[in-house]
């Protein structure tokens, strides 16, 4: 059974966000204020959560949460609490927007340049074994020989180097959504010349 | 290798666990808040939702969004 903690149940949600005047005015301080919570608990590990810039921040999101919200009301379908619905755009906003200011000054044209577009393989970590050697020098070759140049920029940004998908995408001039099927189109492929090579995740200590 | 990321036996591990099924980022979202209010509630959301489950394995942007989105809801419990 899925709680709801708020007084409001979805459709008092629904119902007092579309109605208006006071009736409105009421429900959006209320929902407000529950984001607000929410979205200070949620940035902890994300920002320094102490002082005025923290607030005045998350003030931000939030507004520009309760925008959204108020736009895609019809959408909602009641498949959760309204408020956890309401919580995961919000929550969108904010990583979305701190994941850009974080790597807003990170070059990543520098990791974009020829010869860069790999990881680096002629420098292994100290105490890097053989196995992890010979997969790196596996997964070389064949990024090298079944990857598109896009596709081999995309999976070295965003899953070698952990640049965030929507900052990979608008670098890369596309979207999230896009970048994603672009780098699961890159696996697949992988994947086939792993079957190809009789690579078994054995050979990856798995097995 | 920037810190903190995949060994190349991660990255291979990932790439053998790929399928032709996943899902993207749009369709997870479009299930993360339903998702989380049943692992909220002590459900097997991976169970009753394998979908996103894989994806949140493989995608780091909606694994870090779901971890974020139940400490906000567990904010107002």
């Amino acid at each position: 059974m899925i709680k709801q903690s708020q007084y409001r149940d979805n459709d008092t949600w629904l119902l007092d966000l579309s109605a208006s005047g006071i009736q409105r005015d009421r429900a959006l301080v209320e929902l407000r204020a529950i984001l607000l919570s929410g979205l200070r608990a949620a940035l902890r590990g994300w920002v320094h959560a102490s002082g005025r810039e923290f607030g005045e921040l998350c003030e931000d999101f939030v507004q520009e949460a309760l925008v959204q919200i108020l736009d895609k009301l019809e959408t909602f379908k009641g498949l959760s609490r309204f408020t956890t619905w309401a919580h995961k755009i919000c929550i969108r906003i904010a990583l979305s927007e701190l994941r850009r200011k974080r790597w807003q000054d990170s070059s990543l044209d520098e990791h974009m340049e020829q010869g860069d577009t790999m990881p680096d393989t002629k420098t292994p970590e100290p105490d890097a074994g053989m196995q992890s050697s010979m997969s790196m020098t596996w997964l070389m070759t064949a990024m090298q020989e079944e990857l598109s140049e896009k596709q081999m920029a995309a999976l070295t940004l965003v899953a070698l180097k952990g640049v965030p998908l929507e900052v990979a995408a608008e670098r890369l001039g596309t979207n999230r959504n896009a970048l994603y099927k672009l780098i699961h189109d890159a696996r697949l492929r992988l994947k086939a010349r792993m079957a190809r090579d009789g690579m078994t995740m054995g050979d990856l200590g798995h097995g | 290798m920037s810190p903190g990321m995949p060994s190349p036996e991660q990255m291979m591990g990932m790439i053998a666990a790929t399928t032709e099924d996943e899902i993207d980022c749009g369709q997870a979202f479009e299930l993360m808040h339903q998702y989380a209010d049943l692992v909220d509630s002590g459900q097997d959301a991976a169970a009753l939702l394998p979908t996103v489950r894989k994806h949140i394995e493989i995608c780091k942007d909606c694994r870090q969004e779901l971890e974020a989105l139940l400490l906000a809801i567990h904010a107002g419990d």
